[in-house]
């Protein structure tokens, strides 16, 4: 049976919403999508924690939001991606990184 | 950064405004969402009802969602407190009349602190309203600013001379200035005849070196007040434009004669601009080169030994004040040593080389102020009082808001029940308590405007128009009023609120009773009420203590008697007296004075008694070799013919000084048992001859001792008597006194011969400056005007307390029986005595009472040592104080106990049986 969908280690979900929206802007369902898809089902995102980050997300001036028709011609919100907000995703990104490469070291030595 | 916390807030601010379209923009989303979803699932062949639940399953009920992200943000906080409030002000509405004695009682313990408060900011706390207030430093000491010293120059208080010395050799000022007080002056204008105004004489740098600019017209400028008398010049304050001129500004201009002299109006000052002195708001500022034309026959500005002046100096950037110090006492010495040294007489300056010089130099950014010295410790001391009675305020409410809580338990266990946790309780009942406090602070905030004017009028005991002091509320008031509000909700909401912390939702629902909790009146409670009688004892015995000291304070013995004693002070040489007119208008106005109706007799001297003259010479006596140099200073005064039969002296000893004395300037002396005491101890004084120790006369005759007189408290009703000596007014002949005051006995009613003294000294000369025309008994109260105003209040707060313990008392005792209706209907039923229920419903206070006033007396023992120097004549452990103060106490908790108890006789126990 494949693995059971994980929790996000804590403070992860903005930095790869950003991540996911450094490509092109999005909607709301589409950035869930494709979180899924390329965590290879690894996370199973909850609408909740999904919409509170993209408030926080947008308050903090890291994206910005719009209303757009999709390709079905359904009315969306896309969000897209800063100067601020990709300023900080390449920081986050080298901070994650560091840290993983720091934890993995710790934890092959052990 | 502060971009983001931008977004933020306005993103927020819109949720909160523009909640509805938010909320459906949100809507919108999470629909478009779930669409995309659904559809995606139908696409892979479920359908539409399948689709939906899966996709419910997999990322959440979108209602949870909207709510998640609808509290998520700031404003969810700002909505909920505004929900809190909108529901504490519902249950206050729903009981009013335990909001209304809440509220009161809040608003009458915070308003006494705020009114407290804003004179103690006003006197003790505020800066002048100048220009950078914090460079000023005053240099002199700072009470002083009435002081008028004659004789070895002095540091406290600055002669010209020495200011001017200071002015120009300092290097530490930008600027300096110097004041005096000119007290009452004559003030006359063409249209209308004369009157008194207040002022000050100041240098020509005041307005520029306190930064204060002319509202109309001008200030004055450098160059005026350089040539004595060259500037008739005055500016008037705003205050006194208002009241006199009405504001009109072809004031400026106006030609007015201050001690019938010609003076010019040059410029009126801000409204907000009340002078130097705190406490003591001047009409007009006139210029310090016009003192001789001010002050007529004294000439002060080459004087080294006229000692009047204070001195306030702007500091240079980068100077502190322990530099202006050190700078300051250098330039006065080598002033005294040497500039001034050559107009000093050799006595002076035989002084000055022994004198200790340190000239006190301080932060000056309030100002001077005498009021600041005198009532510095009885304000603190009643800040005191108010603290505590504004806790034994919050203790009352604390005891309504347990009571409340009591009953709202089950409204409290629903809440909990349906999911409000403990922290969301106790917020929503502490936004009670600050909705509380809020309404309590605004009304306590209007007493307060009210209470402190009040207490301003009772301390100020000159009769002269206007508030000598500005009272403004500022920052600092409102400040303190919020610090205050919301120590007395953590005061009295807090253990209210916590109480539910603990609750236990199923058993407070299954109590069902209302009263549940009230059977056993909680452990807590209790404290509050012995706290509060404690407390009130406090308060009490305090109170107690200063009055009754007020009253050892005013019915001292004195040595003579105050009644029928009716005191005036006149200036000849003001007046434009001169040489020998002085001694023959004093001699024609007591020769006038003594024919008058209901006169008994008059005399005069030119100390008098409480006029706030006093004068000291240093002595020689025959036959006696003083110990050291101190012992050779005695206090003196001149007198007029029969001085000690009119005042009510009894002469001890030999003869007192008489008209005979009077008319040929003997040189006799009448000497006061404490000067006989010290002097020659048990020996016989009369026959001694003393000499007054002046080289700029030298070969005085002496004066011959021919009586001894009783010692009598003619300054001051606590000071012990000085030693002093009487000489007859006429022999000092070298003493240009110009100023007498005159002391009439009167046959009955001193009040009713004001009129006439007043008549008879102005038709003397309707130019006469008389200063106020008093009996002995107003002055000598005057003098203890501090010490009545905390008196006074100290008995106001004292009631205040009681009232507040009884309506506390009265009403956790009501309470209490309203919750033990049941249980007094069974004992009845039983046919339990009177006595036992009486003693059921007041044990509990009973043993309150005991343990709070053995802890209040403690208290009261322990803090009346902080004040003993306002205490008088009796000790702090005084019984009778205490004594009374548990007297109060006790009836008020009699009082308190009279309803409840008859409340709880009456009940009728079938009805208490079905009750509920």
């Amino acid at each position: 049976m494949a693995d059971k969908p994980s929790d996000l280690v804590q403070g992860t979900l903005d930095m790869l919403i950003l991540k996911t929206l450094a490509l092109e802007p999005m909607h709301g369902y589409g950035i869930a999508v494709r979180l899924e898809q390329m965590s290879q089902g690894v996370f199973r995102l909850n609408a909740g924690s999904l919409f509170v980050a993209f408030q926080r997300l947008q308050r903090a001036g890291l994206i910005r939001s719009e209303w757009k028709a999709t390709e079905n011609s359904r009315r969306a919100k896309y969000y897209a991606l800063t100067d601020q907000g990709r300023k900080r995703l390449n920081s986050e990104t080298r901070e994650w990184g560091r840290q993983v490469a720091a934890i993995a070291r710790i934890l092959e030595t052990s | 950064m502060v971009m983001s916390v931008l977004r933020n807030i306005s993103s927020g601010l819109r949720s909160l405004f523009r909640k509805e379209r938010v909320g459906r923009e949100l809507d919108e989303e999470l629909n478009s969402f779930l669409e995309m979803a659904a559809e995606e699932k139908m696409n892979e062949g479920m359908s539409r009802k399948d689709a939906l639940r899966a996709v419910r399953l997999e990322r959440g009920n979108l209602e949870v969602t909207k709510e998640v992200v609808r509290t998520a943000g700031w404003e969810f906080l700002v909505e909920t407190l505004w929900q809190d409030l909108r529901f504490a002000a519902r249950m206050l509405r729903k009981s009013p009349g335990l909001t209304a004695v809440a509220v009161l009682t809040l608003a009458l313990g915070i308003g006494a602190n705020t009114a407290i408060f804003t004179v103690i900011n006003a006197v003790m706390l505020r800066a002048l309203p100048v220009q950078h207030p914090e460079q000023l430093v005053t240099v002199g000491n700072p009470s002083r600013v009435h002081s008028w010293g004659t004789g070895t120059p002095r540091t406290d208080v600055f002669s010209y001379p020495l200011y001017r010395e200071m002015r120009d050799n300092n290097e530490v000022f930008s600027s300096v200035l110097a004041s005096s007080n000119l007290g009452d002056l004559r003030i006359t204008m063409e249209e209308s005849g004369t009157e008194t105004a207040r002022g000050r004489l100041v240098t020509e740098n005041y307005f520029q070196t306190l930064g204060v600019e002319a509202l109309l017209g001008r200030t004055f400028t450098a160059g005026e007040d350089r040539i004595p008398g060259s500037d008739p010049l005055i500016v008037i304050s705003y205050g006194y434009w208002q009241r006199r001129f009405s504001g009109d500004s072809s004031v400026i201009g106006r030609k007015v004669r201050l001690s019938n002299y010609p003076f010019t109006i040059i410029g009126v000052t801000p409204p907000g601009f009340f002078g130097e002195v705190v406490g003591d708001s001047p009409d007009l500022w006139a210029p310090m080169m016009m003192q001789p034309q001010l002050m007529p026959g004294r000439n002060f500005l080459e004087s080294a030994n006229d000692a009047a002046l204070l001195l306030i100096g702007r500091l240079k950037p980068g100077v502190t004040v322990a530099q202006a110090r050190a700078n300051v006492n250098a330039v006065v010495k080598q002033a005294l040593m040497g500039s001034l040294s050559a107009r000093l007489s050799f006595d002076d300056r035989r002084a000055v080389q022994n004198m200790q010089i340190a000239v006190e130099v301080s932060p000056g950014s309030r100002g001077l102020s005498r009021l600041r010295h005198e009532f510095s410790t009885p304000l603190l001391l009643l800040m005191a009082m108010v603290v505590l009675v504004l806790l034994v305020a919050c203790v009352n409410v604390a005891n309504l808001m347990l009571a409340r809580s009591a009953a709202r338990q089950r409204e409290i266990a629903v809440r909990f029940a349906i999911g409000a946790g403990p922290g969301r309780i106790v917020r929503q009942l502490l936004t009670e308590s600050v909705l509380l406090a809020c309404l309590g602070g605004a009304l306590g905030m209007v007493l307060a405007h009210w209470g402190s004017t009040v207490l301003v009028n009772l301390a100020n005991t000159s009769q002269s128009a206007g508030s000598p002091l500005s009272l403004g509320l500022d920052g600092r008031v409102l400040g303190f009023t919020a610090v205050i509000c919301l120590s007395s909700v953590l005061a009295f909401g807090l253990a209210p609120a916590l109480r539910f912390l603990h609750v236990k939702p199923g058993v407070a629902l299954k109590e069902g009773a209302h009263y549940a909790e009230v059977r056993r009146k909680s452990g807590f409670g209790r404290v509050l009420i012995s706290s509060q009688i404690a407390l009130g004892v406090l308060v009490l015995v305090t109170a107690g203590l200063l009055v009754r000291s007020l009253r050892n304070l005013q019915e001292v013995d004195l040595g003579y008697s105050r009644d029928q004693l009716l005191l005036a002070r006149v200036d000849f040489l003001q007046s434009g007296y001169k040489g020998a007119a002085v001694q023959n208008g004093l001699r024609e106005l007591l020769d006038r004075l003594a024919t008058l109706p209901g006169v008994r007799s008059v005399s005069a001297s030119s100390n008098g008694l409480f006029s706030g003259d006093e004068s000291s010479d240093a002595i020689l006596i025959d036959g006696v070799a003083p110990a050291n140099q101190q012992d050779n200073a005695t206090a003196d005064d001149e007198v007029g013919p029969n001085y000690f039969s009119t005042v009510g002296v009894p002469i001890i000893l030999g003869r007192e000084i008489t008209q005979q004395d009077f008319l040929t300037a003997a040189h006799v002396a009448v000497v006061n048992e404490t000067f006989a005491k010290f002097y020659f101890e048990e020996r016989n004084p009369i026959g001694h001859k003393i000499s007054i120790v002046d080289s700029d006369h030298p070969g005085q005759p002496p004066y011959e001792i021919v009586g001894v007189a009783r010692g009598i408290h003619d300054h001051s009703v606590r000071d012990a008597v000085r030693r002093r000596m009487y000489a007859p007014l006429t022999s000092a002949t070298f003493d240009e006194l110009g100023a007498y005051n005159f002391e009439v006995r009167a046959a009955g009613d001193p009040q009713a011969l004001l009129n006439s003294v007043r008549s008879t000294i102005q038709n003397l000369n309707s130019d006469l400056v008389v200063s106020d025309i008093r009996t002995a008994g107003e002055l000598v109260s005057d003098t203890l005007a501090s010490q009545a105003l905390v008196a006074k209040l100290a008995a106001f707060f004292g009631a205040l307390v009681l009232v507040l313990v009884c309506v506390g008392l009265y009403g956790s005792m009501a309470y209490s029986v309203a919750g033990r209706t049941r249980e007094i209907g069974v004992r009845i039923a039983l046919g339990a005595p009177r006595e036992g229920l009486i003693w059921m419903v007041t044990h509990e206070v009973c043993v309150e009472l005991a343990v709070g006033s053995v802890a209040g007396i403690f208290l009261a023992i322990a803090a009346a040592r902080l004040f003993k120097a306002m205490l008088f004549g009796l000790s702090e452990t005084d019984p009778l104080s205490i004594g009374l103060a548990f007297l109060a106490l006790t009836g008020v908790c009699l009082a308190a106990a009279i309803v409840p108890v008859r409340r709880a006789l009456r009940v009728d126990p079938i009805m208490a049986l079905r009750y509920e």
